[in-house]
């Protein structure tokens, strides 16, 4: 583990890029986590408040980001918005990994009729565009936090289930499950134990760059006024609120959709850092490209 | 002396599927109908190219894939017939060292957790009763036990190989199956692995089936060896006999193909060489096998195919020309 | 036959950048082929045989960086600009470990070859054809025609190998560098490749570097062998000279620890240690630490060659003594 973070270090020295992405998203973590505790005006950031007299004030030092058409600070509600929209992130990123893996990894180690079944019911998902889908079932659902979260899951984990698919099938045929069979091991160990861990690398990356992806969906899911309900102050719904007004009140939509872009490039370079990371010939690649030769 | 091994009549066929629905054209004949007894505190070989058939035989044997036919005996039980709990006393009885440790050992265990489960799907013990047996497996097969914390791609090839070996080892196997288990290794590497499985074989009582493509790996460790060509053994015998009196011509083709280091050794040899290649295991020839590359081949060796002809109690040649094949006497 | 040398390796010394650090894959070579012979370099992994080969087929990857002089028939290959090398790279040709690799998947032999062929001699598509009809009978492949038409998949090993021969030779070679190039195959085949490339050396007057691992093959190919081992030529001399009377203990223990087929079971010598990480090798003797002659005095000499008799050398501090 501390091998791990050393080398994690010296990869974010050697790539520059991939330090800012950390330094972003860290940060917006952090603001996520604190943000409950160091809003100025957490009325106006749960979008509690009216206050005719400060609709649409522009940007000043009292208000850093200006007001909107209801008079509540958009500095507020976009610090309170990080905490919605990367638990949207983490959260569908998440939700997907918990039913692409298992699904990818009994189609690709069992194999059979079984893998054949499961692999068809992925494509099925996966003949829609995802965000159609995605569209249709949260319009189905409702709105609400958790079911757009559900939603965004359902149109995505097929993507990860057939990575893990393609890799577990693979991975079956190793030496080393051959060896764990004839020590008597049982399958369900050896699928789990032997076979998973082997075809996670691939899963990893790919879900820290989604889960930027994931940010942007959902905000347009909220953008399209079938996401997150208001007053959840989710960016996508900020940009949304906005939208109507843009002409003379920029603000209202300009910094909610900084805040999304900045989020969505910070996970995208980590990603990207991560990915050389976990596959040695590109990390030497990278290195060779670093060193001139 | 009792069989602890036995394989009657073996066959494996793999069927060739093509077009749109998968339709079944053909089979790959791997293992085409194999005998041989393997007796305890012995070592036999099952030598060949690649497509003879004796990796095939040997995952036959490790219950890896189910054979189309045929029988394998385990101290007299037959082991395709096998209820859940005998299976566990096979496993536990036969284990397996493979040829690249950096295949078999899963990349992302520690060496010592690699052993331990091993030992804990076959025994009951406390924690501590398996971590001083992981150090006693470790310090058998002459590894420190600072080794134990180790993930396997850290380990260089001697190392890794003698972590495989001290896992398969750590349920107290009574036959140990050998799949080349020093190709992937250097010379000098080599050298230590086969002189350890000397060794463990001694101390331990153990029985060995080696599969392997290199036959000075089999003249070194061996006490019997079966010739295999596109799935048929084409001749078995103890390993002097077969070594020193090569009866069928691909055994005398095989034996004078190894590259001979020492320069006065190889003045006196004279070569044999094979022209061609294989067939196809899908369509093997009529009559011998060897027909189509066979260098004595007459007529009558493509009408049938002949049976193992004995030539003492311990040595049997797939040959009509055997009685006269010795002399052409490859190797000295 | 025509004697002299051809092919001067001096002081060369190689070095891999990579992520986990600069690898001293060769270090301070020296070798002298002579117009015709047949050298081997034999090895274990690890120990800068392949490199060493890459590097006179001027076929070294971007990331390592040589020093020293590889001179061939008078000029500095390493001091070359690219235009230049690109002459040389016909004269000096290279067979690899995985026929697959020669050769790229998507297009047939045939138009490998006469790519080649069109490339280096400038002539018509037709007369190319021919040629490359030509190079493939030269390395005894039957059904030329077929071999021409056919994906590198659809060749088995052995005739892959041979293919991946007959394209090495297309541009009309001196010198052919082989590494590895029957390891993958199977012994009967390797027989036939071994004695293919022998016959090939003969006919063509091939000037022969073959890079092995196997000390059987050294000793049936070639005529003279050096001995690597990480990255220092410890031992040079005829074949013959240094499989039967070994000087460096390196290579004396190495020739202990094959099997042999004429000494059944008797019990092989093995080497104790490991390889020293080539990234930061010992000042002195590679093999010291694994050596049981090793000195206290003789970890910290540098490495030095001696001759050891007509056309021998080794790298020892034992032979020190010893008067050429």
């Amino acid at each position: 583990m501390i091998a791990m973070f050393k080398q994690y270090l010296n990869a974010m020295r050697r790539n520059p890029m991939g330090l800012i992405g950390l330094i972003i998203v860290s940060s917006f973590v952090v603001m996520g986590l604190l943000a409950p505790y160091i809003l100025t005006r957490p009325e106006d950031a749960w979008g509690l408040t009216y206050d005719v007299g400060k609709r649409f004030k522009p940007p000043s030092l009292e208000h850093l980001f200006g007001t909107d058409e209801c008079g509540r600070d958009v500095f507020n509600r976009v610090l309170l918005g990080t905490r919605f929209s990367l638990m949207v992130g983490v959260g569908v990123v998440a939700l997907s990994l918990a039913i692409g893996i298992p699904i990818g990894l009994a189609a690709g180690y069992v194999g059979g009729k079984l893998g054949t079944a499961l692999m068809r019911v992925t494509d099925m998902f996966l003949a829609f565009p995802p965000l159609l889908l995605a569209i249709a079932l949260a319009a189905t659902f409702g709105r609400g936090l958790f079911n757009t979260m559900l939603a965004l899951s359902l149109s995505w984990w097929p993507w990860y289930s057939r990575l893990i698919y393609i890799q577990a099938s693979s991975v079956k045929s190793m030496p080393f499950v051959d060896a764990a069979k004839v020590v008597g091991l049982s399958e369900l160990r050896i699928m789990f134990r032997h076979v998973l861990p082997n075809v996670l690398t691939p899963v990893i990356t790919q879900a820290t760059l989604d889960i930027g992806s994931a940010i942007l969906e959902a905000s347009a899911l909220s953008f399209l006024g079938i996401g997150v309900p208001p007053p959840i102050p989710e960016w996508g719904l900020l940009v949304s609120s906005g939208w109507q007004t843009v002409s003379r009140a920029w603000w209202i939509s300009f910094f909610p959709g900084l805040f999304i872009v900045v989020t969505v490039l910070g996970f995208n370079l980590l990603g990207d850092v991560v990915k050389e990371l976990m596959d040695p010939r590109l990390r030497n690649l990278m290195a060779m490209r670093r060193m001139r030769l | 002396m009792s069989a602890l091994l036995e394989v009657r009549e073996l066959v494996k066929y793999f069927p060739v599927k093509s077009g749109l629905f998968g339709r079944t054209v053909g089979y790959v004949k791997a293992v085409d109908g194999v005998s041989f007894k393997v007796h305890e505190n012995t070592v036999f070989s099952l030598v060949g190219e690649s497509g003879s058939g004796k990796t095939t035989t040997l995952k036959c044997i490790l219950k890896l894939i189910e054979p189309t036919s045929g029988e394998i005996l385990l101290e007299g039980r037959n082991v395709l017939k096998l209820r859940r709990r005998e299976v566990k006393w096979f496993r536990r009885n036969v284990q397996a060292v493979f040829q690249n440790p950096f295949l078999s050992l899963n990349p992302r265990m520690k060496v010592k957790d690699l052993i331990v489960e091993s030992i804990k799907t076959h025994a009951d013990m406390t924690d501590a009763e398996v971590l001083r047996r992981v150090n006693d497996l470790l310090a058998m097969v002459g590894l420190p036990s600072t080794l134990a914390n180790q993930y396997p791609p850290s380990l260089s090839g001697g190392q890794a190989q003698r972590v495989a070996i001290a896992r398969a080892l750590s349920i107290e196997p009574k036959l140990l199956l050998l799949d080349e288990p020093t190709s992937a290794l250097d010379v000098s590497v080599q050298a230590q692995i086969l002189n350890l499985l000397v060794e463990l074989k001694e101390r331990l009582k153990l029985t060995y089936v080696l599969v392997t493509h290199d036959l000075s790996v089999v003249g070194y460790l061996s006490d019997y060896v079966a010739v295999m060509y596109l799935g048929r053994i084409m001749e078995v015998g103890s390993i002097d006999e077969v070594f020193n009196d090569p009866r069928h011509p691909y055994t005398q083709a095989l034996l004078s193909s190894i590259p001979e280091p020492d320069p006065n050794a190889r003045k006196l040899r004279n070569k044999l060489a094979l022209p061609g290649e294989p067939p196809s295991p899908i369509n093997p020839p009529r009559g011998c096998r060897l027909s189509s590359r066979c260098l004595y081949a007459s007529s009558d060796c493509v009408i049938e195919e002949p049976d193992l002809i004995k030539v003492s109690d311990s040595h049997y040649v797939r040959c009509i020309r055997a009685s006269e094949n010795h002399l052409l006497g490859a190797s000295s | 036959m025509s004697g002299g040398s051809l092919l001067k390796v001096l002081g060369l010394t190689i070095n891999y950048y990579t992520l986990e650090g600069v690898v001293k894959a060769v270090r301070n070579a020296s070798l002298c082929v002579n117009r015709g012979e047949s050298i081997c370099i034999v090895g274990e992994s690890g120990s800068g045989k392949s490199t060493l080969g890459l590097a006179i087929s001027l076929s070294l990857p971007r990331n390592a960086v040589a020093e020293g002089s590889i001179i061939y028939e008078g000029v500095d290959l390493l001091k070359l600009n690219p235009l230049e090398r690109q002459k040389y790279r016909g004269e000096i040709s290279m067979v690899f470990q995985d026929p697959a690799t020669t050769f790229s998947p998507l297009f047939t032999i045939g138009e490998h070859l006469i790519d080649i062929l069109r490339h280096r001699f400038r002539v018509s598509r037709d007369e190319a054809v021919v040629r490359a009809r030509e190079l493939l009978r030269k390395v005894q492949l039957p059904d030329q025609d077929r071999v021409l038409r056919a994906y590198p998949h659809e060749l088995s090993g052995g005739m892959l190998q041979r293919a991946a021969i007959a394209a090495a030779l297309a541009t009309d070679p001196k010198v052919l560098v082989a590494d590895e190039p029957t390891t993958m195959l199977d012994v009967t085949t390797q027989s036939q490749i071994l004695e293919l490339i022998k016959v090939l050396k003969r006919e063509l007057d091939l000037t022969l570097l073959f890079i092995t691992h196997n000390l059987g093959i050294a000793s049936e190919v070639c005529n003279r062998t050096a001995v690597m081992y990480a990255g220092v030529i410890v031992e040079e001399g005829s074949t013959d000279e240094v499989l039967l009377n070994p000087l460096h203990p390196y290579t004396a223990k190495l020739v202990k620890a094959v099997p042999s087929l004429t000494k059944r079971r008797e019990r092989l010598s093995h080497i104790p240690g490991m390889l020293p990480d080539l990234r930061n090798p010992p000042a002195g003797c590679p093999f010291a630490e694994r050596c049981e002659f090793t000195t206290h005095y003789f970890d910290y000499s540098p490495v030095k060659h001696v001759e050891a008799g007509p056309g021998r050398r080794v790298a020892c501090i034992l032979y020190s003594g010893v008067k050429a």
